[in-house]
């Protein structure tokens, strides 16, 4: 994925958090990418108390994750 | 696990789901999460038929200072509702147990409650569990055994259809040991975790509403004819027994624990 293809479509107070909505996404074929200033992991408290985590995802698939990440409980694959 | 024609409908009880709840504590229940989630490093957890959300209520509750992320999946909208009311701040996904919605290693520890008997293919249910499982990560399962002829409970003396299902859907204890090695677990235990005792008039609890489809799943897999058959059982006996009926409820609750390397 190139930089400019990315949109944030969700902001996550924590790590793990982020990490389990990428693993939601991933399992439905959405690629997605968490970004997050934490000083290269020395200090998790940095993108806490900034921007959050950020959830990246290819524009194409915004739409698809949205749906997933926002109205998870709405619908249910067969 | 689930049997073909004895599916529950938990669209239609949601609302009255946690009266077991109020009934009885399940404080052993609450211990055997507790030690789990609280054992090693567990940064995301995850409940597998989360129901009307009682039980991540109950840990979220419980380790509120432990920056967990609860995670909870549940087939039925109708309880997933009643989840999302109760709570607000767990991940709440709709979904099955055998495909659960997530990549590999995703969660420290997964986790049911009175749930696995529901699920309609339980060993690959336990392949899921194992698979959004980290290394070193654990399943918990706590549910009833009714092979095990240690319990006494006025469902199954009064709804005698009820132990007959209840021996279809629940596996014995130790068949669930081999069926979590069977899905890649390096290790298996089981133990006790709870008891429930409690003897109610039988006049009590036919006036509050206990004796009801949505008291147990075990009454709600039951058709309206058979349901019926038993209330009557119930109120025959109380009258022979001139208001005096108790209901006896004593029944055992185990933890199957799985890890993984």
């Amino acid at each position: 994925m190139s930089e400019t293809d990315l949109v944030v479509v969700h902001t996550f107070g924590n790590r793990q958090e982020a990490d389990v909505a990428v693993s939601a996404l991933d399992a439905a074929g959405i690629d997605a990418i968490v970004r997050a200033d934490t000083g290269g992991e020395m200090y998790r408290a940095m993108a806490w108390a900034g921007v959050g985590f950020q959830l990246l995802v290819r524009r194409d698939d915004v739409e698809p994750a949205r749906a997933i990440l926002e109205e998870p409980a709405r619908t249910m694959p067969e | 696990m689930a049997v073909p024609g004895r599916v529950a409908d938990y669209d239609r009880i949601a609302t009255g789901y946690d009266r077991r709840y109020q009934l009885h504590t399940y404080a052993g229940v609450k211990e055997a999460l507790l030690d789990l989630l609280k054992s090693g490093t567990v940064s995301a957890a995850l409940e597998v038929g989360c129901g009307t959300g009682h039980w991540l209520a109950e840990i979220g509750n419980a380790t509120a200072s432990d920056r967990m992320l609860l995670v909870g999946v549940e087939p039925a909208a109708g309880m997933l509702a009643q989840a999302q009311a109760t709570v607000p701040d767990a991940r709440l996904v709709r979904g099955k147990a055998e495909a659960l919605p997530w990549r590999e290693a995703t969660f420290d520890r997964v986790f049911c409650v009175n749930a696995l008997h529901h699920f309609s293919d339980r060993l690959r249910f336990f392949h899921e569990a194992r698979r959004v499982l980290k290394p070193g990560g654990a399943l918990m399962s706590i549910g009833k055994d009714p092979h095990t002829e240690r319990d006494s409970w006025w469902v199954y003396d009064y709804f005698p259809e009820t132990l007959t299902i209840d021996r279809e859907r629940f596996g014995q204890v130790r068949t669930l040991r081999g069926e979590l090695a069977l899905a890649g677990f390096a290790w298996a235990e089981s133990f006790e975790a709870d008891r429930i005792e409690s003897v109610m008039p039988a006049s009590d609890a036919l006036a509050a509403g206990v004796v009801d489809a949505a008291y147990t799943s075990q009454l709600t897999v039951l058709s309206d004819d058979e349901f019926n058959a038993g209330a009557a059982r119930i109120r025959e006996a109380n009258a022979a027994a001139a208001g005096q009926l108790d209901l006896v409820t004593d029944f055992r609750l185990y933890a199957t624990v799985g890890w993984i390397e």
